[in-house]
């Protein structure tokens, strides 16, 4: 009896064993968690994503990895920035006011143009970094999600393109591991002297 | 109608570029502002950093000079023509680190360097020692050793010391010298004890090519470029807004003219603005418009009305 009055229902042991047993309808569950997720990209960022997702496919890449490494990387690159600064509790140095400010820190062009919607695959532990990330830059200067994951693309294209004009890094790594290992060095923003 | 046009008030451009003060035919006082909304001058050729309105160029110029700063560096080096923006960005630099609470901030003018034996290391020395209020001792040894344990103390206290020195062009070489032998103090793995931040024309590369031991050490270059006409456009909304003012008060055809003369530098688009606003005053007109706009240049750059041909009225 519960504390109602009421009646428990009963455990259908067998009934709930033969369920069990039976086989699933559909596409099986997905070992890591995933969601789809609602971007505003750029149309140049979204060349910029397409374009990674073809680079990287050769490496056994899918776009749900891809969207992994862009976020981990930005992640890098802020932890990078935010680590050297004197100020505690700072995000970004007083130079960077804006968005903007961060695309020219990070030596990006900023975006231009009109966004539409696109819908990106990504895994749980990759929105968290995300939506971390946003929340940070939002208490700076107001970024959205789509805008950080618009940089992070920017910033991963651009660092896969300095480097193919070297070295062709893509070519070079025979798994994404080999690709990880290298960007995720340490390392120091360089600048480019004018 | 047209206020009378003297040869004191007829600024050539490149005077104008010389001086910031505002000059007596530029009196505040001329205009009732709260007529236009505004609260105060909005195009003062004082350097104000609640004006300074950050263009591209500066923006990127400064998050890169500001990360170099923050992450001890040791020099950086901000270049840019003549009423580019380069002591405003100084001033806004020197304001948002003084407000951070975390850094020890010194910003040596043209003014305050010492004018007599400008050669001389020992007054430059104890200039940038007054600067962060230090004992000025009279030789050049003991006031690098009062520096030297002012940057020590400063970092044991987590405060990063930073000097920005503007018209660096001006520097000479026993300067640069000093600036060098002081970027030498540092911590083993955090960097320099000290942050300089050269301020100055484009003939600070020369002067630094000259210094190949304090060249090798920038960390970074920024130029400030003119504006572009989009910026200009930005540039007098942005001051307009902070002087009070929500509201457009220039046509865009007037600000086409009024980029087209000043070829975007800021300084020059200042003038030019507050030129218009005494005009717009004078004749009692509610909006700045491109007639308005000729008529000033007609009247005070007459010699670069040739800029404007081709453009239709």
């Amino acid at each position: 009896m519960t504390k109602r009055g009421r009646k428990a229902p009963r455990r259908r042991v067998l009934g709930a064993n033969w369920e069990a047993q039976q086989p699933r309808r559909g596409r099986p569950p997905a070992e890591r968690p995933r969601k789809a997720t609602r971007l505003y990209l750029t149309e140049v960022q979204r060349d910029h994503w397409l374009a990674l997702g073809e680079a990287l496919a050769p490496l056994g890449a899918d776009r749900i990895d891809v969207a992994e490494l862009v976020v981990a990387y930005l992640e890098q690159g802020l932890h990078e920035i935010q680590s050297g600064l004197t100020g505690d509790g700072q995000t970004v140095p007083v130079g960077v006011v804006d968005l903007k400010s961060l695309y020219f820190l990070l030596d990006l062009k900023p975006p231009v143009g009109a966004t539409s919607q696109y819908n990106i695959t990504m895994f749980t532990e990759t929105r968290e970094k995300l939506s971390v990330m946003t929340v940070r830059l939002q208490s700076v200067f107001r970024a959205t999600w789509s805008q950080v994951f618009g940089l992070a693309v920017e910033n991963m294209h651009q660092a896969l393109s300095r480097r193919r004009g070297r070295r062709n890094l893509i070519d070079q790594a025979d798994s994404m591991a080999d690709l990880r290992e290298v960007l995720f060095q340490p390392q120091q923003l360089e600048f480019e002297l004018r | 109608m047209m206020s009378k046009s003297h040869p004191s008030m007829s600024p050539d451009l490149s005077e104008a570029e010389a001086s910031t003060q505002l000059p007596g035919w530029l009196e505040p006082e001329t205009v009732d502002y709260g007529r236009y909304g505004l609260l105060q001058p909005p195009f003062s050729l004082s350097t104000d950093p609640s004006f300074m309105y950050l263009s591209d160029g500066h923006k990127m110029g400064l998050s890169k000079v500001s990360y170099m700063i923050q992450k001890r560096q040791g020099l950086s080096v901000i270049l840019g023509a003549i009423g580019a923006g380069k002591t405003m960005s100084g001033a806004w630099l020197y304001r948002r680190y003084q407000q951070l609470g975390n850094h020890r901030v010194a910003f040596l003018e043209e003014a305050q360097l010492p004018l007599t034996d400008r050669r001389s290391s020992l007054p430059f020395l104890r200039r940038v020692a007054a600067e962060f209020d230090l004992k000025r001792p009279r030789s050049i040894s003991d006031q690098m050793g009062v520096l030297r344990s002012f940057m020590v103390s400063s970092f044991r206290e987590r405060q990063n010391v930073v000097l920005i020195i503007d018209e660096a062009q001006k520097l000479y070489g026993s300067h640069l010298e000093l600036i060098r032998q002081m970027l030498n103090f540092e911590s083993r793995g955090a960097g320099k004890l000290l942050q300089v931040v050269l301020i100055g024309t484009p003939e600070l590369r020369t002067v630094l090519s000259n210094e190949p031991t304090l060249e090798s050490r920038v960390a970074v270059h920024a130029y400030l470029d003119a504006l572009t006409r989009e910026d200009t456009g930005s540039l007098i909304g942005f001051r307009l807004m902070v002087a009070g003012r929500r509201e457009s008060l220039f046509t865009p055809a007037a600000v086409d003219d009024i980029y087209l003369i000043s070829s975007g530098v800021p300084r020059q688009i200042c003038a030019l603005g507050q030129l218009a606003l005494i005009e717009a005053h004078t004749r009692d007109a509610n909006l700045i418009d491109r007639p308005l706009v000729r008529q000033v240049v007609d009247a005070y750059y007459p010699h670069l009305a040739d800029r404007l041909r081709g453009e239709e009225l």
